[in-house]
């Protein structure tokens, strides 16, 4: 038998030579920092730039395979397709469970090679290496010795299946993965530091400088990622919506909720050296949470819509987070007593108040939106019978608390810290209320009548009552000191105080984006109709016309769909195709929906049933038809997101800030 | 001095939470039954929601196409039960094939209103009976 | 100490909900079918090199027992058993129908028809265009072989490749 050489075997030589070089870098690691030996600690650093190219010679090699169609490989064999367009096929690389861990992998190790080169010297830095490259380690692992995606295969198949239908459906799905996992990974980092602090016994505020950018750009991608999330499913799954509370989205959006937790408290140790302890247990919380939501995944334990398929990686994926909750709370609980904090807050009623105040909210919906996902698990496990809970429980117990965080983000910012001063506060909050009573009395009487709607314009004018002040407090008394007029002082201000200003536009962000779900989920029209070709049917304020079927064929994908004009008040609004497709070798067809999406309401057509064009007895498509108001300013409240965090994230420029007095410290 | 004030302010709203989430969880329970254990014992499954699950029986589907009300008989091995649904079936619903369906039960029957297709195969054999554990297991 | 407790105590409660929802969601994959049931007839097309002999199109006979194997261009192991069907199917050939059906080939004629050259198999193939024979049958992947008797029930459904062994106790139990 000859040995023929094959991209498969330079793909798994190189994941193998990471594995092992991870190794020996968390080995020189340890002893380096035990021994103080900064020749051990270079040395683990260049390990570390060594994974991260024998990674990235993996990714590319597999990237190679595919776009070469080289089915003697094992992922592309059973992933990929000769007629798949080539950006898919670049898709395909992390469309697949195991291909996505790949890519888990190799971001990993670039985060790793990263933080060796960027990363300040200081005590903490070596131990927070080891902890990025035990993590790097396991994941090596799973990818080099559990799912093998470069398996060899002897008889390679003459073409593969392409990847999962759902998947090949949208252009999102080249992004949203990649959001989670940058976002993933990016906050191991905060959660290697921490370790690190208790490994070296420094719990006090040193760890956390170094990891301030990288916990917001971990934060920023998440949130970005679960929005994308959100929106591929508006535009994929078909039923109009982008949130289900489904188990996979649950379990993603519960470390989110701690992260944010995390990245605001960060700044009560940062400004105030307190809750030290609490920091430590929340950036070690979301890390266990992003392992725990992984495990429950992709092991098949819970029932989802959002399958993936059931792989060996279930049991892995268990034993890492026994391993991560032993062993990182562990540490905090033998490190405790060093850790907790002696200081006390001086009121409750300030910027650490309400920054703690929101956190137990944020934890508290992420326990009752975890506790909700597991209980169907839990029941089994006491009763054996089967249930499912579904969107009424989470709606129920989550509204009030997003409602009260809705709040507190009013007046957090407005407080100074250690202790509210009552007349500005009282004077602040009157402006506030008054704009939320005259935003609801008008969305009232302008036909706003539900209550979660009615509420969120209520406190969405409170909280731009509450940015309002907040910019007048920085503008005015500069503009009296004389530097300049109101524009130039805040355009000024804007550019000197990139984290505060970038922080003001993320929470205009949210508002912009509360108000789109609230539209979208209190004034949401959703029926099936069953329109007969050339027949005018009404919907809400439209009317729809099938005027036709068609059918669309391409090498990879046949396309069957209806052409449907939309009128309003008999004036001709627009053309819409949803479509049916089928791709190449899978028999589970996918509907497109067409979306008109407009400032003010989407509206939604998706297929149901069957279409035929070459059937003449084919007198009448079904058609789910779905108006939701303001659904795009969600996805346009993300963009402000990005914004804002991306600006937050760039380094303050050199010059000095302004100096003034300002009516609402900042 | 304060700390008492907070510790019991604490445990209070930790009461309140913990009793309204309590609530929430038990009242929003969907239960997942086969027909034969609705007819067992029907008053538990009146007047709450509701997940039904079984084999599409065959030559049972009924589909109009303007009103769109799907009927057909779900069944287990023992029972068969009537489903209304309003929409069109997914692609890959048919008959002799494992569903599920979300609804309530009303006048003898079933109302759905969210209807998934299960990738099952336990079909009813000749004379023997299906393993009702065996498909309970396959359509959750 | 009491903390270190605390961290164990949780952990191992998680640990047992977890590791009890493994076991359950394994007991829970699709298990073994119920059998008995009539296979749904069909009629498709037979590949152009079978047609002198088999004719345009096929369905299932009607008092003859019938292997049905659905299989894909691009399936490695379907290749791999073609010879083991092949084999059989010289052997059974008066007795019991072999029928292939080339299915979740979209747009692979070309590499359908070099399966078949390749293979060199000489009981009939159909084709399955829209896929909705797989659907029909309940397909889980390629290849899968089902066994059905003569009065149309099915007797069993292999998935993945089948071996002689298994082929020929399944056989031996149609010609029952």
């Amino acid at each position: 038998m000859t040995f023929e050489l094959s991209l498969g075997h330079f793909g798994m030589a190189s994941i193998l030579l990471a594995f092992a070089l991870t190794i020996y870098a968390m080995g020189s690691g340890i002893v380096g920092a035990l021994k103080q030996d900064a020749s051990l600690q270079t040395s683990a650093r260049f390990a570390a730039f060594a994974v991260f190219l024998a990674t990235t010679t993996a990714l590319l090699v597999m990237l190679v395979a595919l776009l070469t169609d080289d089915f003697s490989v094992k992922y592309v064999a059973e992933t990929s397709s000769r007629a798949s367009p080539t950006w898919i096929k670049v898709v395909t690389l992390w469309a697949a469970l195991d291909g996505s861990l790949l890519l888990w992998a190799w971001m990993q190790t670039g985060y790793t090679a990263l933080l060796a080169l960027v990363a300040l010297n200081s005590a903490l830095r070596p131990w927070a290496l080891v902890v990025m490259q035990g993590v790097q380690l396991f994941f090596l692992a799973v990818v080099a010795f559990v799912i093998t995606p470069f398996q060899v295969l002897p008889i390679p198949p003459l073409d593969g299946p392409g990847p999962n239908p759902l998947l090949q459906n949208h252009w999102m799905m080249a992004l949203h993965p990649i959001l989670m996992y940058l976002g993933f990974v990016g906050l191991t980092v905060p959660f290697a530091y921490a370790m690190a602090a208790l490994i070296t016994r420094r719990p006090g505020t040193e760890w956390m400088q170094p990891v301030r950018l990288w916990t917001l750009a971990g934060w920023g991608f998440l949130a970005l990622g679960k929005i994308t999330g959100g929106w591929w499913s508006y535009e994929v799954l078909g039923w109009g919506g982008y949130w289900s509370w489904d188990p996979v989205e649950n379990l993603s959006f519960v470390p989110w909720l701690t992260a944010t937790a995390f990245l605001h408290s960060a700044q009560v140790q940062e400004r105030r050296r307190m809750l030290k302890a609490w920091n430590i247990l929340l950036v070690t919380l979301t890390f266990a949470l992003t392992i725990l939501s992984t495990f429950l995944i992709r092991s098949g334990v819970l029932s989802s819509v959002h399958a993936f398929a059931e792989g060996p990686v279930g049991p892995w994926f268990f034993g890492f987070f026994i391993l991560v909750m032993l062993f990182s709370f562990g540490l905090l609980a033998l490190r405790w007593e060093q850790v907790r904090d002696r200081s006390e807050f001086d009121s409750v009623v300030s910027r650490e108040g309400t920054i703690l105040a929101g956190n137990v909210l944020f934890l508290a919906m992420g326990f009752v939106v975890l506790l909700g996902t597991l209980f169907p698990l839990i029941v089994e496990a006491v009763s054996g019978q089967l249930v499912t809970i579904g969107a009424p429980f989470f709606d129920r117990v989550t509204v009030p608390i997003w409602l009260l965080i809705f709040v507190l983000m009013g007046i957090g910012p407005l407080l100074p810290w250690r202790r509210a001063e009552g007349q500005t506060l009282a004077r602040n909050l009157a402006w506030m209320v008054g704009g939320a009573l005259l935003a609801g009395v008008l969305a009232y009487t302008l036909g706003v009548r539900r209550t979660y709607p009615l509420l969120t314009v209520a406190i969405a004018a409170y909280n731009l009552v509450s940015l309002g002040l907040l910019i007048a407090g920085v503008v005015r008394p500069r503009v009296r000191q004389g530097l300049g007029n109101a524009a130039a002082v805040f355009t000024r201000y804007a550019y000197e105080n990139r984290r505060r200003f970038g922080s003001m536009v993320v929470h205009f962000s949210v508002v912009v984006m509360a108000l789109g779900v609230a539209g979208s989920s209190g004034y949401r029209l959703d029926q099936q109709l069953s329109m007969p070709i050339g027949e005018r049917a009404t919907f809400g304020q439209y009317e729809l016309l099938v005027t036709g079927l068609f059918e669309e064929r391409r090498p990879y994908k046949v396309s069957r769909g209806a052409t449907v004009e939309v009128f309003r008040d008999d004036q001709f609004v627009t053309t819409l195709t949803p479509r049916i497709n089928l791709f190449g070798n899978s028999p589970q067809p996918v509907s497109t929906p067409s979306v008109r999406y407009t400032f003010w309401s989407d509206l939604y057509l998706n297929l149901a049933g069957t279409v035929d064009p070459h059937d003449p007895a084919q007198q009448s498509v079904i058609l789910r038809v779905v108006q939701s108001p303001l659904v795009a300013w969600i996805w346009i409240g993300a963009v402000i997101l990005a914004l804002g965090t991306g600006y937050a994230l760039l380094p303050s420029p050199r010059r000095e800030p302004m100096a003034a007095r300002e009516s609402v410290p900042t | 001095m304060k700390r008492p004030l907070y510790a019991a302010a604490g445990v209070a709203v930790l009461a309140v939470a913990g009793w309204m989430i309590y609530q929430a969880l038990y009242g929003s329970l969907v239960f997942f039954i086969l027909p034969s254990e609705y007819a067992q014992n029907p008053a538990q499954f009146e007047d709450r929601r509701i997940r039904l699950g079984g084999i599409v029986a065959n030559d049972s589907v009924t589909f109009d196409n303007d009103s769109l009300k799907l009927t057909f008989l779900i069944s287990d091995s023992l029972k068969s039960l009537p489903v209304t649904h309003h929409g069109a079936p997914p692609e890959l619903f048919r008959e002799m094939m494992g569903v599920v369906v979300e609804g309530h039960f009303k006048e003898g029957g079933f109302a759905s209103d969210n209807l998934l297709v299960r990738h099952t195969e336990v079909y009813q054999p000749d004379g023997k009976p299906i393993d009702n554990e065996a498909l309970r297991r396959a359509l959750y | 100490m009491t903390r270190l407790l605390i961290v164990v105590v949780v952990t191992a409660l998680l640990a047992g909900l977890f590791w009890f929802g493994i076991t359950a969601s394994q007991g829970r994959a699709i298990g073994p079918t119920q059998l008995g049931r009539v296979m749904p007839d069909f009629s498709r097309p037979v590949f152009a090199r079978y047609q002198a002999e088999f004719g345009e199109t096929l369905s299932l006979p009607t008092g003859k027992p019938v292997v049905v194997s659905f299989w894909a261009s691009w399936c490695g192991p379907c290749h791999a058993q073609a010879p083991t069907l092949e084999a059989a199917w010289r052997r059974y050939r008066d007795q019991v129908l072999f029928i292939g059906v080339n299915t979740q080939d979209r747009g692979n004629e070309r590499q359908a028809e070099a399966f078949l050259n390749q293979s060199g198999i000489t009981f009939p193939n159909v084709k399955d265009l829209d896929n909705r024979l797989g659907v029909d049958y309940g397909l889980f992947g390629v290849p899968e072989t089902f066994f059905i008797r003569r009065d149309g029930t099915l007797q069993h459904r292999h998935a993945g490749p089948i071996t002689t062994a298994q082929l020929s106790a399944q056989l031996e139990e149609l010609l029952q």
